[in-house]
């Protein structure tokens, strides 16, 4: 009863707030109540369900539903066990009305080319010096675990995207595939918008390592190795990632999700695989007993929530360092007492915002926990990877080689390991800076990104970007910030401050509703909305701020089941005394000290021999 | 997840506006329209203030009818019948159009209950004496402000109101019911219509069945009160606990025409495909021009 008055009085406070200043402008203690009322709103309004039938319910058989996660997300949720599965549909964060798709011509109104060419392509690369490039690799990793669109539709005509005159895209004709439509529709979802599914588990299990299905599971743990039995550890080649021979392309090393692959991808793999058998062999001396079954599904269920709480206490507050986004994202995990309170004296309160998400009673706020077509699009964060990487010795900075994107890319990755070693490839992620989140910083070499050579196929990644918020309904930019209770911008002045940025967007969309969610966002750079050492926009904040403690809540692995009962003991203490940084000195012991002056391990590292 | 507020003799009320909530709500056997005044005080204030307000003249509408009264059934059947889709004036339908054009003309509240009431009977004639009748019968039933129902049943608002419009619809309680009730939520689908049209990238993309289904309002509260003790969802209710269902907050998340009418329960809409129709022909005659 207290904390739905509280809620109503954060969420009443927050709406009434940002007539006068925007969160970020106030001191802190108001600034923090706002934030959370907006989540009290946000979790009220924008947690929508698209599903319009009843979900199935097949239980694995002889697999402990209760203590282990199952591989495709099933029985997470016990009285709704398809909830959070892989193949379920993508949920919203927008009314479904507002999420029908625009005609044709409004597709293609203004041409995603054109959008890429002028708002999107990188003239010089814009770094962000707080941060290094594990950041933005590790985001790519989470994204893995949340969510795929799957392939495109192999079988419809594909979009066409018009070409801006005089643009010299080979072969003058850029198309692209249309994503996958839902196979499952029925009466009742005649005449509503169409719906995505999710070929990941939505839940924050570590599918990226593990994969969504069973057999998938069963790849990661052999990897097809003769006379490889399935033990409780990841298969492992001389502790790297094992080849995928499965994989369209040699030399692609296997993950649960190996998709998209670079060197930033092939390191955390790397690293989280090695913890997963350490694990292991943690259990093994308190369960010796048990199966090798046993020991593997726990060792999951405490890898993947050491996964969620680096991500929660360490990931998400270096992209918003200030102090109310430290707190807000440590709050999720700690609450308002904080880490050493907790770490003192355990939960001393029921409630999530006095001692966090984890441990407090699972609650779904409405509405079936999935991820959202929403959230899928604010995370669109390619402008993080830089075009080039030079890759240095950890040992006195020398450099070692100076490579592009696209050759750490795919199979690249693993052969960069020929060249430079795991550990100097790791620190030189560790040590460089990742790009910002403006306009004009989108990777060039992802601009025009090699499908397939010898058929001259090409695709553009950043009109890619704009095209798939489109077809899939997302509201443009004013029009989606108005849904999820922000600031209408009437004008391009209210989008950014920057007069030359505003030029451009007046000369490629005309008409402020007509602005890009992808764009809108990353032009909020430079503007009274983007909050101080945010490395990301106001308006992707409001949906982290919902969707991240929604993957906590919502999860029972992470709310009444976060407990020594179901984690063991030892794995229970595994995820509160490890964060990234221990991760990788047990793993790399030779990089401790290039972490060692490091507030957070997603800041830059020490540079060797300074 | 439903709200029960328990205050010793002052409430028992329990609010959801969850989807799955409603429907299994809407359809519990001890949850009906038994709508007296016992139990807690707000409990009393609010059973007095549903059931004055829906007898029009000692005439019971079809909304406050029992689930077992063979009365409601038969009436339920017949307007069924009545409300076929394509039951409507064209005429009428193209005023409406160019209302959500946003061409001036009749207020959309009187062109509403005409088009509602014409069902009922071919001459039925809407003005602004029976559209202010309709709105301070609903003003009544949405008001939170005691002084301004005090103020209302000393001047006796509410029962004038109520006579206006019983005389307009000549005593039907079905037409009574459209007229001065229901159609408050159609002119509120009107008034959502009339905003998406102006919203050219919307007026575009949208095919009439969709445009009907994005605007749909449903009711914004549907009542019940316990007529007896037993477990539900919400929470276990005993006689005089009121339940309020949020279906227009529901169905609006939902998107979904069967909650926005109880299609599923036994108190569906009647008139459930006629206003989709309905909605659907005017988004339709709004681009033939």
């Amino acid at each position: 009863m207290f904390e739905r008055l509280l809620d109503s009085l954060l969420g009443r406070f927050a709406r009434l707030s940002q007539r006068v200043l925007v969160w970020h402008a106030w001191p802190f203690i108001p600034a923090l109540a706002i934030v959370l009322g907006h989540r009290v709103n946000l979790r009220r309004h924008n947690l929508i369900n698209t599903e319009t039938a009843e979900l199935g319910d097949e239980r694995p058989e002889g697999f402990d539903i209760i203590g282990w996660r199952t591989a495709d997300g099933s029985y997470n949720d016990l009285a709704e066990p398809r909830m959070g599965a892989s193949g379920v549909r993508f949920g919203r964060n927008v009314a479904i009305r507002e999420t029908y798709p625009p005609s044709a011509t409004e597709l293609m109104e203004p041409s995603p080319r054109l959008v890429s060419e002028k708002l999107l392509k990188r003239h010089e690369f814009v770094p962000v010096p707080h941060l290094n490039i594990l950041a933005a690799g590790w985001i790519q990793f989470m994204v893995h675990d949340w969510l795929s669109h799957g392939p495109n539709d192999p079988d419809a005509d594909p979009h066409e995207i018009p070409l801006p005159q005089g643009d010299d895209w080979p072969g003058g004709k850029m198309t692209a595939r249309r994503t996958m439509p839902d196979q499952e529709t029925s009466d009742a979802d005649v005449n509503r918008p169409p719906t995505y599914r999710n070929t990941e588990t939505s839940w924050w299990d570590g599918s990226q390592i593990y994969g969504s299905t069973e057999e998938r599971l069963r790849y990661i743990r052999t990897a097809n190795l003769k006379g490889q039995p399935k033990t409780a550890e990841i298969a492992l080649d001389n502790g790297m990632l094992p080849l995928d021979k499965k994989a369209k392309r040699d030399g692609q090393e296997l993950a649960g999700v190996n998709g998209n692959w670079w060197t930033g991808l092939s390191v955390l793999h790397t690293l989280f695989a090695r913890e997963h058998n350490a694990i292991v062999a943690r259990l093994r001396i308190d369960h010796g007993d048990e199966s090798e079954d046993w020991l593997f599904h726990k060792a999951r269920l405490v890898n993947a929530a050491l996964m969620a709480k680096i991500h929660t206490v360490e990931w998400t507050p270096a992209l918003m360092d200030s102090p109310e986004g430290r707190m807000a994202m440590r709050g999720n995990y700690w609450g308002l007492m904080g880490e050493t309170v907790f770490n003192a004296f355990g939960r001393l309160s029921e409630s999530e915002v006095v001692s966090g998400i984890p441990g407090s009673a699972q609650d779904h706020h409405g509405a079936p926990y999935a991820m959202t077509e929403e959230f899928s699009a604010v995370y669109r964060l390619h402008s993080l990877m830089p075009d080039q990487f030079q890759f240095r010795s950890h040992s006195d900075n020398t450099l070692l080689r100076e490579v592009g994107l696209v050759d750490v890319a795919g199979p690249g990755a693993r052969a960069l390991y020929d060249e430079v070693n795991f550990d100097d490839v790791l620190y030189s992620l560790g040590t460089e800076h990742p790009g910002a989140l403006v306009l004009n910083n989108f990777p060039e070499a992802l601009r025009k990104l090699d499908k397939k050579v010898e058929s001259n196929l090409f695709i553009d990644l950043a009109a890619v970007d704009i095209l798939r918020d489109r077809e899939r309904g997302v509201p443009r930019y004013a029009a989606f910030r108005e849904s999820i209770g922000a600031t209408r911008p009437e004008t391009f002045a209210d989008i950014t401050d920057d007069q030359s940025w505003q030029a451009a967007l007046k000369e490629v969309y005309g008409t402020v509703d007509k602005v890009d969610l992808l764009v809108g966002t990353l032009a909020e750079a430079k503007s009274k909305n983007q909050p101080p050492r945010f490395g990301f926009s106001d308006t992707a904040f409001r949906i982290f701020i919902l969707m991240a403690s929604r993957r906590l809540k919502s999860d029972r692995f992470f709310a009444d089941d976060f407990r020594p009962e179901i984690y063991t003991e030892a794995g229970f203490r595994w995820v509160a005394e490890n964060g990234f940084a221990d991760v990788v000195r047990r793993h790399c012991p030779e990089l401790a000290d290039a972490m060692s002056d490091t507030r957070n391990p997603f800041f830059p590292w020490q540079i060797a021999g300074t | 997840m439903a709200r029960h507020i328990r205050i010793p003799f002052l409430a028992d009320l329990i609010l959801t506006d969850d989807p799955d909530e409603i429907r299994e709500l809407a359809n519990q056997v001890a949850l009906d329209r038994g709508f007296r005044a016992r139990g807690p005080l707000i409990n009393r204030i609010l059973a007095r203030r549903i059931k004055a307000a829906l007898t029009f003249e000692r005439t019971q509408l079809p909304s406050v009818q029992m689930r077992g009264d063979p009365q409601r059934q038969q009436a339920s059947d017949r307007l069924s019948k009545m409300f076929a889709p394509g039951n409507w004036d064209s005429e009428l339908v193209k005023l409406i159009a160019a209302h959500v054009r946003g061409t001036p003309g009749r207020p959309a509240g009187e062109l509403a209950q005409e088009v509602m009431g014409r069902v009922f009977d071919s001459d039925y004639t809407a003005n602004a004496d029976t559209w202010a009748a309709a709105q301070a019968i609903d003003e009544h039933l949405q008001s939170r402000n005691p002084i301004m129902a005090l103020l209302r049943k000393i001047s006796g608002a509410v029962p004038r109101a109520q006579s206006a419009l019983r005389q307009a619809a000549s005593g039907d309680p079905g037409a009574m019911h459209g007229t001065g009730i229901a159609v408050h939520n159609l002119v509120l689908s009107l008034e959502r219509m009339q905003t998406l049209w102006a919203n050219e990238s919307m007026r575009s993309r949208l095919a009439p069945e969709e445009a009907a289904l994005s605007v749909i309002a449903a009711p914004r509260t549907v009542m019940r009160a316990a007529a007896e003790h037993e477990d539900t969802i919400g929470g276990r209710v005993r006689p005089a606990t009121l339940v309020a269902l949020n279906t227009r907050a529901a169905a609006d998340k939902a998107m979904d025409a069967d909650l926005a009418f109880l299609g599923s329960s036994w108190s569906r809409c009647p008139a459930q495909h006629w206003v989709m129709a309905l909605l659907a022909e005017v988004w339709r005659e709004a681009g033939d021009v």
